[in-house]
């Protein structure tokens, strides 16, 4: 059963953002969180292990932050998609990520139906 | 400002910030050539970076941060992905630039250093905001209307209106909105918006707005891309009629024209800047300036220098020739052989002085690109623009002043021959009208062609034209030829009655083109056909420097030919002498050449103009000497013969009485009253100080050639 669900990785620095998304990923019946990182050098480790279906993703972390984590993902999968959960008043952050090829965003605080609206929106097709 | 530069240095500031101006225009027009290509963009930074240095350096602080904003800019630019609208405005930002640094640097020249003013440097902010701003989000890529009617074209498109509206709840606009954007342009064309694209790539929307949309895809497929979108409070994707789709695109062009950043350069008002400079700040340039310039591979010579140097080596010459004669009188061989060596090191001096003045006409000639961009716009005309041969090398001096002349032919080719695109149409012409400046070098000549393919000249129209003002009978206008109707065009009468109606499709100011031409020792000719276009070719001397040239004398006069126009000298036999239709030609390995008589050919000349007489005082006495001998003429068989040729396929046997030797000419030209006379070069001065007259056999040739053209023409008629 476990094997149908799509495979969600979870980066962010803040543990209690990372559990909180766990959380809502976990309650549905098509998603599940395989992986948490909490920077970028762990989200691209993690990534080429357990090669999930989508990554969310935080801008700021320490060593490796946001913007750079989704360039080099994408370099090693063309295909990867990003969603970048952010905090608020980071919009020129935010819009270059999605120029980084970043796929969707969502803002902290996020309620649990915006999570789910972009895993169905994303994975669901 | 301070005095920190000295005469020289602004000397030298001038020189160098001309070279950077010319090379942002040639780099802006490569740009305007292939908007695809970023080299330029590359380019333009690093002359703005170089000229940003230089005018600080000189105390021009505001002209200084008006480069350093252009460096920033097109630092920002050189690595985007620009649209072409985007490169468009770049361009047009750089050509005002162009005109605030020409005028900047036309008043330093006068000895000004007024800065620019502060004013145009935050004008100038305010239009590379509105340039930079929408490097955020430019998805939405404006479309002509010809461009409209390819997509017409394709069955495969498909036309919609996209109505968005997002959720009221949505914080980054224009994130969302550049997420919207891109993800219908992975699947189709985005053309235009409601609100327009400058205010959503900007974010300033409220929740609704529509877009315009060009693609292969279904409803279904747009709809599906957009429901993987977050915010998204609802979409409705209509349909549209060509018709409706249409409307909407013209309506979106009638926006653009009235947008775009630009400032006013004519209201550039100059200001003095008061304002010391820091000498951290200077000595620091100053470093950098030298770091820049540590190895030294070539320095700059003022022109005027140069000119010095070869009217000076002009007189050596001069001197040399005398010596030479004298040393011939005196019969001394170890002298002789001492200059014979002096001699072949004067030649190899004289070819180095006389290319360092040689150019490149390009130098100049590239900038026609932009007048025949202005002009055609301002006229609204169609053009395509060429230039050919722009490799050719010419003299430095005489380069320059075939600057007006050529300008005022171009602009004319434009204003009068090329038609408007409707007018071309209906003649069945491609709408766009072709325009060639054409330059190649043809012995001691170089050849400027100015080709257009307009309406050509009203030949029967001039002939009423100069029948209506009293120039000619009507019996004289009806036998009048083209070549004479040409000449008549360049008449300043003729020209200036023209140009009140235009009637000859040529406006006024053609005489004055003619008379600098002749100045700088050329000509002009014309050649045109109705409705098929007009060719004005330009000829000027290379150089007005040093010839060898072969002397001989015709009539006991003095002449010389140019060395480089000569094939080969024969004795002139009289059993090689045939006759076509009149004319005499000479037989030489089965061809016939014709034969000009000098003798004959300059006598006219004389009795025509009887100015010859009155250019050569100095050897008048000579010539009531040997006028004896000559008198029957040119049936010596001790004559010679000097084949010339401009070509392989135009020679001409010019006969002479003596062969004389070789000689280093300088030739000076003929001013005013003289200059008629196209077919002499100049005059020279010999090493016994007499008067020679140097023959443009070139001229001589093309003029024949034309006249045979003319009689073959008659003919056939």
């Amino acid at each position: 059963m476990s094997n149908s669900k799509k495979k969600i990785l979870v980066v962010d620095d803040a543990a209690f953002t990372r559990n909180m998304l766990k959380k809502i990923i976990d309650k549905t019946d098509f998603t599940e969180v395989v992986g948490e990182a909490s920077n970028g050098n762990e989200a691209i480790q993690q990534y080429k292990k357990l090669k999930p279906d989508l990554v969310t993703m935080d801008l700021v972390m320490p060593e490796m932050g946001g913007i750079e984590s989704i360039e080099q993902l994408l370099k090693i999968d063309r295909n990867a998609t990003i969603v970048v959960v952010s905090a608020l008043g980071q919009e020129a952050l935010v819009l270059e990520a999605a120029k980084k090829g970043a796929k969707d965003f969502i803002q902290k605080p996020f309620k649990n139906d915006q999570v789910l609206e972009v895993m169905e929106r994303i994975l669901m097709k | 400002m301070i005095k920190i530069a000295s005469n020289d240095d602004i000397k030298l500031f001038i020189s160098e910030a001309e070279d950077l101006i010319q090379k942002v225009e040639l780099e802006i027009l490569n740009l305007e050539e292939e908007p695809s290509n970023l080299q330029p963009i590359q380019e333009l930074y690093f002359a703005f970076h170089t000229l940003k240095g230089l005018t600080a350096m000189v105390g021009l602080e505001n002209v200084s941060e008006f480069c350093h904003n252009f460096e920033n800019l097109l630092d920002k630019s050189k690595n985007k992905d620009l649209s072409e609208s985007k490169i468009k405005q770049i361009i047009e930002l750089m050509f005002d630039s162009l005109d605030v640094l020409r005028s900047v640097l036309k008043n330093v020249k006068k000895g000004d250093m007024k800065d620019i003013d502060p004013n145009i440097v935050s004008e100038l902010k305010g239009g590379f905001d509105e340039v930079e701003s929408e490097y955020d989000i430019t998805f939405i890529k404006r479309i002509t209307l010809s461009e409209l009617k390819e997509y017409f074209g394709d069955k495969s498109k498909t036309f919609y209106k996209i109505s968005i509206k997002i959720q009221s709840t949505c914080v980054f606009k224009k994130v969302r909105l550049f997420i919207i954007f891109r993800a219908l342009n992975d699947i189709g064309k985005l053309v235009w918006s409601k609100p327009k694209p400058e205010l959503l790539e900007a974010g300033e929307i409220d929740l609704d707005f529509d877009i315009y949309f060009i693609t292969e895809k279904s409803t279904d497929d747009i709809s599906n891309v957009l429901d993987e979108i977050l915010e998204i409070e609802n979409k409705v994707i209509k349909e549209l009629s060509k018709d409706e789709f249409k409307e909407i695109i013209e309506d979106a062009n009638a926006q653009v024209k009235t947008k775009g950043p630009s400032f006013d350069v004519k209201s550039t008002m100059l200001t003095k800047s008061g304002s010391e400079k820091d000498l951290d700040k200077i000595s620091k340039m100053i470093n950098e300036f030298a770091e820049d310039t540590t190895k030294i591979t070539s320095i700059k010579v003022d022109i005027q220098t140069l000119e010095k140097l070869m009217d000076y080596f002009g007189e050596v010459i001069i001197l040399k020739n005398q010596l030479n004669q004298m040393l011939l009188d005196s019969q001394d061989r170890s002298i002789s052989r001492v200059f014979d060596n002096m001699d072949k090191l004067f030649l190899e001096i004289q070819e180095m002085i006389f290319n360092l003045k040689l150019v490149r006409v390009e130098t100049t000639f590239r900038r026609y690109k932009r007048l025949v961009r202005d002009v055609a716009k301002e006229t609204g005309k169609s053009i395509n623009f060429s230039l050919e041969g722009t490799d050719v090398e010419m003299d430095r001096k005489i380069l320059e002043q075939l600057n007006s002349p050529l300008i005022h032919v171009i602009r004319n080719a434009i204003y009068h021959g090329i038609e408007h695109p409707e007018i071309r149409a209906e003649k069945g012409k491609p709408k766009s009208g072709k325009l060639k400046v054409k330059t190649f070098r043809r012995s001691g000549s170089v050849y400027i062609e100015v080709i257009d393919d307009g309406r050509g000249i009203d030949y029967e129209s001039i002939r009423q034209k100069v029948v209506d003002k009293g120039l000619y009978t009507m019996e004289e206008a009806e036998d009048l030829t083209k070549q004479e109707l040409n000449k008549v065009i360049l008449t300043p009468g003729f020209s200036t009655l023209a140009s009140a109606d235009m009637i000859s499709g040529r406006g006024m100011g053609l005489a004055i083109v003619t008379e600098k031409i002749r100045e700088l020792g050329g000509s002009l000719t014309i050649s045109s056909k109705k409705n098929a276009g007009t060719k004005f070719t330009l000829t000027v001397p290379f150089s007005r420097a040093i010839l060898k040239a072969q002397l001989f004398k015709v009539g006991g006069e003095l002449y010389a030919i140019p060395i480089e126009n000569i094939t080969q000298i024969y004795f002139f036999n009289r059993e090689n002498l045939d006759y076509v239709k009149g004319e005499e030609y000479y037989r030489l390995n089965e061809n016939l050449v014709p034969i000009v008589r000098l003798n004959q050919y300059l006598d006219v000349l004389r009795e025509d103009r009887d100015v010859l007489n009155t250019l050569t005082p100095m050897v008048e006495n000579k010539k009531d000497v040997d006028m004896s001998i000559s008198d029957e003429y040119g049936n010596s068989k001790d004559k010679i013969g000097i084949l010339c040729s401009n070509d392989n396929i135009n020679s001409t046997l010019f006969v002479v009485d003596e062969i004389l030797h070789q000689m280093d000419v300088v030739i000076k030209p003929f001013r005013s009253k003289f200059s008629e006379f196209t077919e002499i070069m100049g005059v020279s001065i010999t090493g016994d100080g007499s008067i020679c007259i140097i023959i443009d056999a070139m001229n001589i040739i093309s003029k024949m050639v034309d006249e045979r053209k003319e009689l073959q023409a008659i003919e056939v008629a």
